[in-house]
């Protein structure tokens, strides 16, 4: 597969502060990377440099075999961008704002077709200071797409959506990428990273400390499975202690918690089953990509 | 050039659905022009005057508080991944603000000349080159507004406080013969000065002096210098 952003030992600091710390990656043609972090980790600011819109300190950035300093005029044909911080003219309307940006590029894509994707044929008249957040942001979003880039760069794409918004912008995003582009995708949702990355570069202190598929990155943490069910009655934990593939018992205010295996679901059941122990809320947790990243970088979320 | 045009086109939009910014470009000299025209006579003294109000509110109180509010606003930062260059940018601003200040002006001529033949320039040539360049000028301070304030807020106060004085001592409002003696003299070392007179020589007919020529070259040389040199996009 084609590289299609590579960047090496990059680094950047603000004064005294490092912002990136020799981060090295590469985006493969096709696929989707998620770029996670705790805040101020570097994420913001490593996308940044490959958009062109800041200079390392040291380093190497190619962006489809472009350096976004010395070509940067090139580079902005082909690629789109989301910022997390960004912002329209208050008075502009949102087919205005379309139309605009549509003209910027060679080739555009249609933007009355985009206007439809993105749900805002309804707002289409509406001006950009009358948008909710979520509005804003598809329109964000939309704009990205508006000059058919070959690499799509997006920055906290569902901060500010409600829930169901953001399955449906995850939906959309899947979509960009059926229809051939590349997406880097900054994030600090790890459930967003999980489903809609091929692969997610985890970043800490201006440094990559893992970069592989989710899946991956989850086996890495050598997690097995979890079970948490509510006895309905006395229980006896030692019961469960001594089957196969049981490591560790434990009780969580009225919940039972057992850790093991990957068969533990099966086994526990049967055992449960057996003894005619009515239970209920019986529930499996795999091990998640939240679950990698505290492990990796050692803390929780700086929010 | 698409681009540009549309650029233009979009930014023309927005101008004409800022009602505070119609009034003092197309309202207020009316009102001024009604104010103190209908006492009789001065038409010539008060017009050139007018104009370069226009001017001066254009580049003073409008282009300051745009810029640095799409640069505080991330405005210009989302441009800056597009493929427009910034001076197509910057250009497109000028061209509206251009039209914006032309706008005003041609509705002062067309009332004034309703009542006088004074609103007519005895040099139309120098009028219209006379005014391009002091637009060029007042604009061009404006951009070092801009430049230099850290926010839309900060830029909206300096313009005013800029514009404010300048309005009043450099003969734009009043005519300069209605001044004290001290208040020209300080009026005189303002840069609203050398595009008040020439617009004035241009009026009468007087013809330009080098010395105002040579005020009107430099303010603009030394303030888009500045600018350029100073203007962040973030």
């Amino acid at each position: 597969m084609a590289t299609v952003v590579e960047v090496t030992e990059l680094r950047k600091r603000y004064g005294e502060t490092v912002a990136v710390d020799g981060i090295s990656l590469t985006v493969e043609a096709g696929e989707i990377l998620g770029i996670v972090g705790p805040n101020g980790a570097g994420k913001t600011t490593t996308v940044e440099i490959m958009e062109g819109l800041r200079r390392p300190d040291s380093g190497r950035v190619r962006v489809l075999g472009l350096d976004p300093r010395r070509r940067g005029a090139e580079l902005r044909q082909r690629i789109g961008v989301q910022l997390q911080q960004a912002a329209l003219p208050d008075r502009l309307k949102v087919w205005e704002a379309l139309d605009l940006y549509a003209s910027l590029y060679r080739d555009p894509a249609d933007w009355r077709r985009l206007l439809e994707d993105w749900g805002l044929e309804a707002k289409g008249n509406a001006a950009f200071a009358d948008l909710s957040g979520g509005q804003r942001q598809r329109l964000f979003i939309a704009l990205s797409l508006v000059g058919r880039p070959e690499v799509v760069f997006l920055d906290e794409l569902t901060t500010g959506l409600d829930p169901q918004a953001r399955r449906a912008t995850w939906e959309l995003v899947k979509q960009v990428r059926a229809k051939g582009a590349t997406v880097v995708l900054v994030t600090h949702f790890m459930e967003e990273a999980e489903l809609l990355c091929d692969r997610v570069a985890i970043v800490d202190r201006g440094r990559v400390v893992a970069l592989d598929t989710p899946g991956a990155l989850v086996r890495g943490l050598g997690a097995g499975q979890r079970l948490r069910f509510r006895p309905l009655g006395p229980f006896d934990l030692d019961s469960l202690r001594r089957l196969p593939g049981v490591d560790q018992v434990e009780r969580d205010g009225d919940q039972v918690v057992v850790a093991g295996d990957g068969s533990l679901l099966a086994t526990v059941a049967a055992a449960l089953a057996a003894k005619a122990v009515p239970v209920a809320d019986l529930r499996s947790e795999g091990a998640n990509l939240e679950d990698a990243f505290l492990a990796l970088t050692g803390r929780g979320q700086r929010d | 050039m698409r681009a540009f045009w549309k650029l233009t086109k979009a930014e023309l939009k927005l101008f004409t659905r800022e009602p505070l910014a119609i009034f003092f470009v197309l309202a207020f000299p009316l009102i001024l022009l009604w104010l103190n025209g209908s006492q009789g006579g001065g038409m010539d003294r008060l017009l050139p005057g007018y104009v370069a109000l226009v001017l001066a509110t254009v580049g003073l109180t409008q282009l300051p508080s745009v810029l640095a509010t799409y640069r505080e606003r991330g405005i210009l930062r989302r441009l800056a991944t597009t493929p427009v260059p910034p001076v197509t940018v910057l250009g497109a601003q000028l061209v509206v603000h251009l039209a914006a200040s032309t706008a005003g002006v041609a509705l002062l001529l067309t009332v004034a000349g309703a009542f006088d033949d004074v609103a007519v320039p005895r040099s139309i040539p120098a009028a219209v080159l006379v005014y391009l360049a002091g637009a060029l000028a007042l604009y061009a301070l404006g951009f070092v507004v801009a430049a230099l304030a850290p926010n839309a807020r900060t830029a909206n106060v300096v313009g005013f406080v800029v514009y404010f004085p300048m309005i009043f001592l450099c003969g734009a409002v009043i005519p300069r013969e209605a001044l004290s003696s001290s208040m020209r003299r300080i009026g005189e070392l303002l840069p609203l000065a050398p595009v008040v007179t020439a617009l004035r020589d241009a009026w009468s007919g007087a013809g330009i002096t080098a010395l105002t020529l040579a005020a009107l070259a430099a303010l603009i040389a030394v303030a888009a210098a500045v600018g350029i040199r100073l203007f962040r996009w973030e």
